[in-house]
């Protein structure tokens, strides 16, 4: 009697021990900030970095499920090897060959941002994904629809309680998914950053040293290091595009002061990430640096205070040029961690 | 010895349940047309000239607090999305308690709207979200008012936006005798007859348009 007491109380403590290791939790991975970088503007408070949902939210981020007709994932307009941007297009297209109106954003260190889209509409990381999803020139599909498709297939319930521990995927889930991968998407190993951590045998050349003071003396109010963006709007005095009527800023706030306003991007990998612009109007960076130089109309009168045709000379242009070259981080638009998961 | 233990948990789930019953407070929200509770999709005369149908009609509260002699007594944080609809979403319960006055928000707070991915009541799928302006619609109504010359004029009232200088979140107190099962009227009626539905049919953006008819409605509760 007593050794068949002792043996059903080892059996049930087995089995307690088996459900529990089947109910692991997620692992738990740090979110790195570079050394001498700001506190992130994202605080994982209510949505931990684990390393399922990271991985969940890389599938999503790859997976053309997001869309209506399963034809463009997240990648179609956010390519690793551009900077997550939508290279060779002025603005991008989305399902159908649908235009839009702006030049699709890089996804570089959006931890460090508190608004998202060209005229900051959007103002969390975790309510940015629901945009495109629902874009008609994107992936024209309604969040509803989405989390059905998600629900019915035959992989995604499963990473979903891996990573949340729920296998019924909610608005929820999905976007924080999504947001700690692209949360996780962080620039800081260019030739830039390893001359600043003063790395062995890195090194500017004269030519790029001669570019960084250029830079800081006329355009780091705006791209402030280390990001280079201060994430704040400015005008820059581009005339709007007599088609696409983009009035920047206004169009959330309503506040004439903020009309033709956008939101300063960050030139980390920038040699990649061209066209620039909001619109997408200039090809090559010769031409942005062109435009800041002697294109600038100061008459314009949504012009941003401090801006001014910065008229450089050719030797000045080709330094702030082969600097802005130093902003490339190969570690970053290679990582194999954010590729295409296989 | 197992007699005396059942008894203890039997007395616990009396206590338990006895409290279960008496911790709930009713709120009945009621939106009204002429002293009618309003039913989707029905023709309400509104004069003898003017008719009035609404085909949806939604909306945040949030942030109930009691009061007594002006005293608060009890606070919680938490918002609810009220839909015709679905008629027992206009059913609030709250732990009974001894009040005078109520006040809470018609709308959703800013740091609410600022708070990323949320769920229940919240979540973006309810579809009183605006995604590329991120922020809640506070209240959502939407209809048709037919003149009498037989002219139809559909109205699309969405209001909400939370940044200055345009917040439309209104902070609403009613006094009360009763402190159980209290009916919170929405005048409906008062709110479109102030609004000339020919020149503003449409409100969608936060604005200064929003705000003022945010504004409007806020006086249209009464208990």
């Amino acid at each position: 009697m007593k050794y068949r007491i002792l043996f059903f109380t080892f059996c049930i403590c087995a089995l307690g021990l088996i459900s529990f290791q089947f109910k692991s939790e997620p692992t738990i991975i740090e979110f790195n900030v570079p050394k001498k970088w700001p506190k992130p503007i994202y605080s994982f408070q209510n949505n931990p970095l684990t390393e399922e949902g990271f991985q969940l939210g890389r599938k999503l981020f790859y997976d053309p499920i997001l869309s209506r007709d399963s034809t463009i994932s997240c990648a179609s307009c956010h390519l690793q090897y551009t900077g997550f941007t939508h290279v060779d297009h002025n603005v991008s297209h989305g399902i159908e060959g649908r235009k839009g109106t702006r030049n699709s954003p890089v996804l570089i260190n959006l931890a460090w941002n508190s608004t998202f889209h060209w005229d900051g509409g959007v103002n969390h990381l975790e309510v940015q994904g629901i945009n495109p999803i629902q874009h008609p020139a994107e992936m024209d599909d309604k969040l509803e629809n989405v989390l059905k498709k998600l629900n019915a297939s035959s992989v995604y319930p499963d990473l979903f309680k891996k990573a949340f521990g729920s296998d019924k995927i909610t608005s929820s889930t999905l976007m924080k998914a999504l947001t700690l991968f692209t949360v996780s998407l962080v620039s800081s190993d260019s030739k830039y950053d390893k001359v600043m951590r003063k790395e062995k045998g890195v090194q500017f050349s004269e030519q790029e040293k001669n570019g960084l003071k250029i830079f800081r003396n006329n355009c780091a109010v705006c791209h402030k290091e280390p990001l280079f963006t201060s994430t704040t709007f400015a005008s820059n005095g581009l005339k709007m595009d007599s088609l696409l009527k983009d009035v920047g800023r206004y169009a959330i706030t309503h506040n004439p002061t903020d009309s033709m306003l956008f939101k300063i991007p960050t030139l980390r990998n920038v040699e990649f990430t061209f066209p620039y612009m909001h619109d997408g109007r200039y090809k090559k960076l010769k031409d942005v640096i062109n435009y800041y130089s002697d294109g600038i109309d100061p008459s314009v009168s949504y012009l941003s205070k401090p801006l001014k045709p910065f008229h450089f000379n050719d030797t000045e242009k080709k330094d702030l040029l082969s600097f802005l070259l130093t902003l490339t981080d190969k570690a970053f638009l290679y990582n194999p961690r954010y590729s295409f998961p296989k | 010895m197992i007699r005396k233990s059942s008894l203890i948990v039997s007395f616990l789930m009396v206590l338990f349940l006895g409290f279960g019953q008496t911790t709930s407070l009713k709120i009945t929200f009621q939106p009204r047309i002429s002293n009618e509770t309003i039913e989707l999709n029905k023709v309400y005369a509104l004069n003898d000239s003017v008719q009035l149908e609404i085909t949806t009609c939604r909306f945040y509260v949030s942030n109930f607090s009691f009061f007594s002699k002006g005293k608060l007594l009890s606070q919680q944080k938490s918002a609810f999305l009220l839909d015709l609809e679905h008629p027992t979403s206009l059913d609030l319960s709250f732990p009974s308690m001894d009040f005078d006055g109520i006040q809470f928000n018609l709308g959703v707070d800013s740091s609410t709207n600022v708070a990323g991915i949320l769920d229940g009541d919240l979540d973006p799928i309810k579809g009183m979200y605006w995604t590329w302006n991120s922020g809640y619609i506070n209240f959502k109504l939407e209809g048709s008012i037919t003149n009498n010359t037989g002219k139809k004029i559909p109205f699309e009232y969405h209001l909400g936006g939370y940044l200055s200088p345009y917040p439309t979140i209104q902070t609403i107190s009613v006094e009360t005798e009763q402190a159980e099962n209290i009916v919170i009227q929405l005048d409906l009626q008062h709110f479109i007859s102030a609004i000339d539905v020919n020149s503003c049919s449409n409100v969608m953006i936060p604005g200064a348009k929003a705000v003022e008819l945010s504004k409007l409605l806020s006086n249209c509760f009464k208990i």
